[in-house]
């Protein structure tokens, strides 16, 4: 462990157990993490697989003029940012609210018990959460259709509505994902020093200004992180979740880039104008991580970088 | 001391924060709740109205969905690309991860740079797609237990957890001749169980659920997992994977929408039987996870 100064060679030889450890995980990382980056020149191309990424023809910037005039993009790209923005007011602060209601609850089994529960449809797969949901709304027997018959209102058919969908996507996501996105938070109040709170209870501070004087400014780094990839991934969205849920009576609000480039290059065969499309989001996302974190590096001390 | 004192009188905030916290976990249990109860209700009455308990209350849902006998098949491959990739992911990750915790290990700054850039650049799907096909893994099915089992941020949590471990370990194997090999199983690993508990538990849970992999890259029946026979009962609304349907529907107390329920209370039993002993695992992956970020 001392031979910090032997030539390389000797050194090669004594740990050579060392670098064929690494070897299996540093070749999974080439192929599968950058080939697909090398592969970015389809997006150049007009890309056919039997020629592969060598061999197509190279078009230069053709496909990305064509993304300029393309309407069908257009409405994905307005629906990615209407998505991502819903998402970002309603479902980014779901588990800090969530945290701190948990935090001010004072029976541990109680809390522990309901932590639990909210954490377990996290684990369940989209399918079954989407499957869940289209049962519960489905027209003839799901039980919010019969609630609203109940209640002498008209049956409405949700999936094949397109002003439900942001609504029933936002709304599922939040179902799915608040108990667990609340642990983070809850993880950062723990953190928090119980003098602080002693402190404010001396001054007369009531539970509800100890949360916002003490609490809130505590876990604002946490909050300024995470809003910081959200807004990196605000046109990301969860698309593959929207494959599940979409349909083309509905494409007007819930085709988003993601499923569009998806159907354009997997299901169909502009491979190479989708990889251009994909490439362009991946460029703006980073622009919007870059905004995001100089605004907040401006207006406080928390930023990436 | 601060934990005592804030147990004080009932405030009407707790009372409504109490019944919020409840209605909401009712909300959380709800859906599935129902779907345990749909799957055990008489399928022939149509226009029943099922909100809260079985109407009639019968197993035919899952003996049907079991007497096919496809569905072990669908259980088997889950079961198998799980526990292939679980094992291939801490494998390959913690021997990625040790060597960094050895000084004389050259090249830690080039592997970890060559590790953080692809935290922030990808190829995108569309690229992705044709390199694991050009690689000849359509249809295979190391394309459910290979590509991204090697991540740079899982390597990291691994390689701080590691160097946390005490180096008197290390030194005093390495002082009786044992080899990297050697050290990494007999004395890292062991000393790591709650590391590998919480990211071999995420890596089954995520393989389990992995609908999108097999959608685009298998198409051999034989090779589905459940979430393929899910997809198709409860998206796609086609029962291929329950046989003569119709033709049973007639005899028997079964709809599609039992068959469904059954389905997905068949998938989900299994994660919601270890759920609450593993869950703490979870909450301890998300810490380890926010500390590095």
């Amino acid at each position: 462990m001392q031979a910090k100064s032997a030539p390389i060679m000797k050194n090669l030889k004594k740990n050579a157990a060392l670098y064929t450890m690494v070897l299996p995980g540093f070749l999974l990382i080439l192929i599968f993490s950058y080939f697909p980056m090398y592969g970015v020149v389809m997006a150049f191309q007009n890309f056919r697989p039997m020629d592969g990424f060598f061999g197509s023809e190279f078009v230069g910037l053709r496909h990305f003029e064509r993304i300029i005039t393309d309407t069908l993009f257009r409405r994905a790209f307005m629906n990615s940012l209407w998505l991502g923005l819903y998402s970002v007011i309603f479902a980014f602060p779901a588990p800090i609210l969530l945290a701190l209601l948990f935090n001010e609850i004072r029976h541990n089994k109680y809390k522990r018990f309901v932590q639990t529960v909210s954490y377990m449809p996290f684990f369940l797969s989209s399918v079954i959460v989407i499957g869940l949901l289209r049962d519960m709304l489905s027209v003839s027997s799901g039980v919010v259709n019969i609630g609203l018959d109940a209640m002498g209102f008209d049956r409405i058919d949700f999936f094949l509505r397109a002003d439900w969908f942001r609504t029933l996507f936002i709304g599922s996501g939040i179902w799915q994902g608040v108990g667990y996105g609340s642990i983070i938070y809850l993880a950062a109040i723990a953190g928090i020093n119980p003098e602080l709170y002693e402190a404010a209870r001396i001054d007369g501070g009531n539970r509800f200004r100890q949360a916002i004087h003490i609490t809130i400014p505590s876990i604002l780094p946490t909050v300024v992180i995470l809003f910081i990839f959200a807004m990196g991934g605000i046109l990301g969205n969860d698309w593959q979740r929207i494959l599940l849920m979409y349909n083309p009576a509905i494409y007007s609000t819930s085709d988003v880039v993601g499923t569009y480039v998806y159907r354009i290059g997997i299901e169909g065969g502009s491979q190479s104008y989708a990889a251009a499309v994909g490439l362009g989001m991946s460029v703006i996302s980073v622009v919007f991580l870059v905004i995001t974190n100089y605004i907040c590096k401006k207006l406080g001390e928390t930023s990436l970088w | 001391m601060a934990k005592i004192k804030r147990l004080r009188r009932m405030q009407l905030f707790d009372w409504i924060n109490y019944a919020f916290i409840g209605i909401l976990t009712l909300m959380f249990l709800y859906p599935v709740w129902l779907t345990l109860m749909i799957s055990l209700s008489d399928g022939t009455d149509v226009l029943a109205q099922i909100t809260f308990l079985p109407v009639g209350f019968n197993f035919e849902s899952y003996q049907f969905l079991f007497q096919d006998g496809r569905i072990f098949r669908y259980f088997a491959n889950s079961i198998g690309y799980s526990v292939g990739r679980v094992t291939i992911h801490l494998l390959l990750t913690a021997m990625m991860a040790f060597p960094f915790i050895i000084a004389d290990f050259k090249g830690k700054t080039f592997l970890n740079i060559y590790m953080v850039i692809t935290m922030f650049f990808s190829g995108g799907l569309i690229p992705y797609f044709f390199v694991v096909r050009a690689l000849g893994l359509i249809d295979s099915i190391w394309v459910m237990m290979i590509p991204g089992t090697v991540g740079a941020f899982t390597v990291i949590v691994f390689r701080t957890f590691f160097k946390s471990l005490p180096g008197e370990l290390l030194e005093s194997a390495y002082v009786d001749g044992a080899g990297h090999y050697r050290v990494l199983y007999q004395i890292i690993l062991p000393c790591s169980k709650a590391l590998l508990a919480t990211f071999g538990l995420f890596s089954i849970v995520g393989t389990w659920n992995d609908w999108f992999t097999p959608t685009i890259f298998l198409r051999r029946q034989e090779l589905m997992p459940i979430q393929i026979m899910l997809r198709r009962m409860l998206i796609l609304m086609d029962f291929r994977d329950a046989e003569n349907m119709d033709l049973q529907i007639i005899r028997t107390l079964v709809t599609s929408r039992t068959i469904r329920s059954a389905a997905v209370m068949a998938t989900i039993f299994p994660v919601l039987c270890v759920y609450p002993f593993l869950q703490k695992y979870f909450t301890k992956g998300v810490m380890i996870g926010a500390i590095k970020g």
